[in-house]
């Protein structure tokens, strides 16, 4: 069994999803088939291939100007916000600083 | 120093992210600029607004190329953007489109003073997060404007074996992003900011220890700071015998400590892939030639050439290159003067102390170049002693006008007259014929109150050297 | 009633270029017939009667209504596509009462052509399905049996569009969701080359597979959507440059003179209805003037798996915004690490949470290299296959989905047996080619059976002549639903 409740755990806090208890075992056993089931890419031989990591049809630039484009209105943005004050967003407090 | 710094050398890495001073963002058209009331620069791209999608910004590559080729890095051909995968409220996809494998610089340097050179491992293209601001409570405020603005991450071989070498590499980097116009090079508002990674070994050891990060440092001297408490710290642990944790510190600026980051989950899997919305990053030789032409004179090559053409010693050399802008004023200064020794003295004394006094950048400094340069021959032709051409100076600054105005308006050419200065100077002793026996019984420095006296009589104007070979003429004749 | 609502595309236009009716009667008439069958459909989860109307009457007073290429025309849209000012729900719990303040591109274009827009339809959640069951907001119904799914994950566009609910839909394609719930409700869907159609204002679920594309009830009618949507788009950096042709009127040569491709042993696990009604097909395509030849796909068979891999690693990352930070569903705690923890658990179902797991099991330290790379590694054989095909032939051709269509509830329970429904498109969507799918005769059941057509990478041109072509040889056109 490739994925067990550890897993599940750990797939948790990097996906910041928290199951419910009555769907992680569920889950687990269906994740735990799905990854049998693509197992069997390990049987191609991809020997000297190399990987698509982007697809696109056409060669050439995709890159814009530095030109200003008008964007949204604050409300536009903020209007929808579970919840914002004095035109920021507002979420729970941030125990420490995260990535620079 | 400590007796550790004798036993224990750092081994120190910079990691140094610059804002790059584009007009747009780098994904999106949002203007990049600081400074906007909180989310008034914002559009469904930087937002993270479901079905939003990045278009890179082509003047942010050639920013990124232009620091590569300045440190002397491989510029890749072909680069491709990825996305770097944590969640933080900072960070409205909560992911940063950054670049992993393949960065679009890697393999430079930067010389320090005296020919040692600091590995540039490589350079590569980034968006910036949102601004997380504290509030007082249970809660904490997110400002998306900042969140997409381009930045270059600039990372650096552990090559750096002092706190003085961390500091001059981050101000020769920092010199360097404003020369090349790219950067504003500011720590305090954040458009250029350092982490650094440490750790300690033996001297002559060619191992590497455990390094620490620290980061939170918001100016050069907290850089220092933090680099110095960290080898005390990891210094000491290793003379007690023990083992430095690996760990990532922040800098806690009142307290002048490093403390460990608490974190709810382990190191962070960034769990990076390649940017399907974005194809792979082309640099053509179009824009590697327009890079270089328009390359300006690098600050080691001018100051270089500072010290050769004017004949300027390295230290005012090294001053007058700190940026590009006092470079060019200095240059102007000295062609129209015909004096680089005078400019480059006036340049380094009175404009650079009215510019740290009035807190101003050279380019709202009201004297132009060549009316300095005018100034200055005026003073080295000796129509004006050296204090009163301070004094001019001020004047100019004050009003505008022109040195040679200003002295024709107020009079103020120094007197060199010799029989003016003669009549004075006899006034001057026949007034104090008690300091007169004082000199000539053997007390020479009742000359400077002769001499005062005549710049009082004169109101200043008297050439102090005629001044004084003056009364030491008539003092003599008086002996006998 | 008027009949107006059964008219398709390019009957409508040509009545509406000729002045013979008002954008206003055809608008009522499609909003009649939502009225009247959506209850027994549910395709829809939004209908903006009143701003369809209000189009209608402008654009007949501004006398455009003839010249436009799509103008008067009403079209519904899948409610993964963003309309300004309107709810863009994903059929998701997560994002039930978002408003985007932008219209996606393709939706702008098609309004610029003169298109009205009727409403919103059902969807799999964030597209994530073959079914439309995955929907949080509600069920839709096969038009030809409501006991029967209606195909995904774009079923509530195919459904619109099968009964008559709109003269045109779009709908989105990842792995089949345009394709496979045409087939299964009888219309023709297609999705273009990947890139040809901006995907701005798509909400995102598989980035470098994912594509905007139309359904209609007839090849021509799809021509003419596509054409009024394709073209660069510089807010898309994916998006092609490559010229658009009025393919709508090259139809007429059809299959003539064509090869076609098929893959026999890839389709060797078609249901038998599928293989009597695939085989009379081909017949249809030599009658209609098209060589047959065989080929091979040696590495097809691994195309699910490697989009499993691929599309859900892309997915853990697009998904990843859905926070409760900026907008959207945010559950009521009082730690940030349990606001976003908890608001994802109550916000997604259980496909999507199954599959922003699973792709973020693949990209995790110490799987990336054995999972997601040998992923990407076998994308890059499955686009060579392809390669090899059309050097050989102008066209492949198979069937949509290996199944008629299925019943509602029977699938849902094992996800892999739902993946494998998606087994003949999903090897279209890795290499990023053009693919159609149009209904090309009915069970003994009297369900539909759709074949797909595949080309060249922005071979557009060719795939709709093809289908053109075949699509008059099969004659499915007679047995709409009444």
């Amino acid at each position: 069994m490739k994925i067990d409740r550890d897993t599940i755990r750990h797939l948790e806090r990097l996906a910041r999803i928290e199951l419910d208890a009555d769907e992680v075992a569920r889950i687990t056993e269906q994740l735990d088939r799905i990854v049998a089931f693509v197992e069997q890419l390990q049987s191609v031989d991809t020997a000297g291939v190399p990987p698509t990591g982007l697809m696109s049809h056409e060669d050439g630039d995709r890159l814009r100007e530095d030109e200003r484009r008008e964007g949204l209105p604050r409300d536009a943005v903020l209007g929808q916000a579970p919840d914002a004050t004095d035109g920021y967003f507002r979420v729970p407090r941030v125990i420490e600083r995260g990535e620079s | 120093m400590s007796a550790r710094s004798d036993r224990y050398e750092p081994v120190i890495g910079l990691e140094v992210h610059a804002q790059l001073s584009t007009r747009s963002k780098m994904f999106c058209g949002c203007s990049a600029a600081y400074g906007g009331e909180p989310n008034t620069q914002v559009c469904p791209v930087c937002v993270g607004l479901p079905g939003a999608l990045p278009v890179a910004n082509a003047r942010a590559v050639e920013f990124a190329v232009r620091m590569g080729v300045a440190t002397h890095c491989a510029i890749a051909d072909e680069s491709v953007f990825a996305r770097k995968n944590y969640f933080y409220p900072d960070c409205p996809k909560n992911y940063q489109i950054s670049q992993y494998d393949t960065p679009l610089c890697h393999g430079g340097h930067l010389a320090l003073a005296g020919g040692r050179r600091v590995g540039i491992t490589r350079i590569h293209l980034e968006e910036d997060a949102g601004k997380l601001l504290h509030a007082e409570g249970a809660h904490s405020l997110v400002d998306m404007n900042r969140s997409g603005v381009p930045l270059i991450e600039i990372v650096s071989e552990p090559d750096i074996r002092s706190v003085e070498e961390a500091s001059e590499y981050l101000q020769k980097l920092r010199s360097l992003v404003r020369y090349l116009g790219i950067c504003d090079g500011n720590m305090e508002e954040g458009s250029l900011r350092c982490d650094v990674n440490i750790s300690v070994r033996e001297k002559g050891s060619a191992d590497l220890g455990v390094k620490t990060e620290v980061k939170n440092l918001n100016s050069f001297k907290q850089v220092e700071q933090a680099l110095a408490y960290e080898f005390e710290r990891q210094a000491g642990i290793a003379e007690a015998g023990g083992a430095v944790a690996q760990d990532t510190l922040l800098w806690n600026a009142e307290r002048g400590v490093a403390e460990v980051m608490r974190s709810k989950e382990e190191a962070h899997d960034y769990r990076y892939f390649p940017e399907p919305d974005l194809l792979v990053l082309r640099v053509d030789e179009s824009l590697r030639a327009r890079v270089a032409s328009g390359m300006p004179e690098l600050p080691d090559a001018k100051e270089a050439r500072f010290v050769a053409q004017y004949k300027l010693p390295a230290y005012d050399a090294g001053v007058l290159t700190a940026t590009r802008e006092v470079a060019d004023y200095f240059e102007a200064a000295a062609e129209a003067a015909g004096e680089a020794k005078a400019a480059s003295n006036w340049v380094m004394g009175e404009v650079l102390r009215e510019l740290n006094e009035r807190k101003i950048e050279i380019a709202a400094f009201e004297v132009a170049p060549a009316a300095l340069g005018e100034l200055i021959r005026i003073q080295v032709a000796g129509k004006i002693n050296s204090s009163t051409a301070k004094e001019v100076l001020r004047k100019m600054i004050a009003t505008g006008k022109t040195a040679p105005g200003i002295v024709a308006e107020k009079g103020l050419e120094q007197i060199s007259d010799d029989d003016a200065i003669e009549r004075a100077a006899t006034e001057v002793l026949d007034a104090h014929p008690g300091e007169v026996s004082k000199y000539l019984g053997g007390k020479e420095k009742v000359m400077a109150f002769f001499v005062g006296q005549l710049m009082k009589a004169t109101r200043g104007k008297a050439n102090p050297k005629l001044a004084t070979d003056t009364f030491k003429r008539l003092l003599e004749a008086r002996r006998g | 009633m008027s009949a107006l609502h059964t008219l398709g595309v390019s009957e409508l236009r040509a009545r509406l270029a000729a002045g013979e009716m008002s954008p206003v009667d055809a608008v009522a008439s499609t909003l009649d017939a939502i009225a009247a069958r959506d209850a027994g459909v549910g395709a829809y989860l939004e209908v903006f009667a009143d701003d369809a109307m209000a189009r209608a009457r402008a654009l007949a007073d501004s006398g455009d209504c003839r010249k436009l290429p799509l103008g008067g025309v009403p079209i519904a849209i899948k409610d993964n596509i963003c309309v300004a000012g309107k709810r863009t729900t994903c059929a998701s719990r997560i994002l039930r009462d978002y408003v985007s303040p932008y219209t996606a591109t393709a939706a702008e274009r098609l309004q610029a052509a003169g298109a009205i827009v009727l409403g919103k339809t059902n969807l799999d959640e964030f597209a994530m399905g073959s079914s439309t069951e995955n929907s949080a907001l509600g069920t839709t119904r096969n038009p030809w049996d409501p006991a029967r799914a209606p195909g995904g994950s774009s079923g509530g566009s195919a459904a619109a569009v099968a009964a008559e609910m709109a003269a045109a839909a779009l709908g989105s394609d990842t792995g089949g969701s345009i394709r496979q719930p045409a087939s299964f409700c009888g219309v023709v869907g297609m999705k273009p080359t990947y890139g040809r159609v901006s995907r701005y204002g798509l909400v995102a679920f598989a980035s470098s597979l994912d594509q905007i594309g139309p359904i209609a009830r007839s090849v021509a009618d799809v021509a003419l959507v596509l054409e009024a949507m394709c073209g660069h788009d510089p807010r898309d950096a994916t998006s092609l440059s490559a010229p658009v042709d009025r393919w709508s009127e090259r139809l007429e040569a059809g299959l003539e003179g064509m090869t076609v491709g098929v893959p026999a042993a890839f389709l060797a696990d078609m249901d038998a209805t599928v293989r009597a009604a695939f085989d009379a097909a081909l017949a249809r395509a030599r009658e209609g003037g098209a060589r047959i030849r065989e080929v091979t796909l040696p590495h097809a068979a691994y195309a699910v798996a490697a989009y499993y891999i691929i599309a859900n690693a892309e997915a853990s990352a697009n998904l990843a915004r859905y926070d409760g930070v900026k907008y959207g569903h945010r559950a009521v705690v009082d730690t940030l690490y349990d606001m976003y923890t908890r608001t994802r658990d109550q916000g997604f179902g259980a496909e999507v949470k199954r599959r922003i797991l699973l792709g973020t099991y693949v990209l995790s330290a110490g799987y990336y290299d054995a999972y997601y790379r040998q992923a990407q590694k076998v994308r890059s054989l499955i686009i060579r296959d392809f390669e090899a095909v059309f050097a050989a032939c102008d066209l492949l051709m198979m069937p949509t989905a290996p199944t008629p269509p299925f019943r509602l509830g029977e699938k849902i329970d094992d996800p892999i047996l739902m993946y494998l429904s998606d087994v003949y498109t999903i090897p279209v969507n890795l290499a990023g080619l053009p693919g159609i799918s149009l209904p090309v005769g009915l069970t003994d059941g009297r369900l539909p059976v759709g074949v797909q057509l595949v080309g060249r990478a922005l071979d557009e041109e060719r795939v709709l002549r093809g289908a053109a072509g075949l699509e008059r040889a099969c004659g499915f056109h007679e047995r709409a639903i009444g």
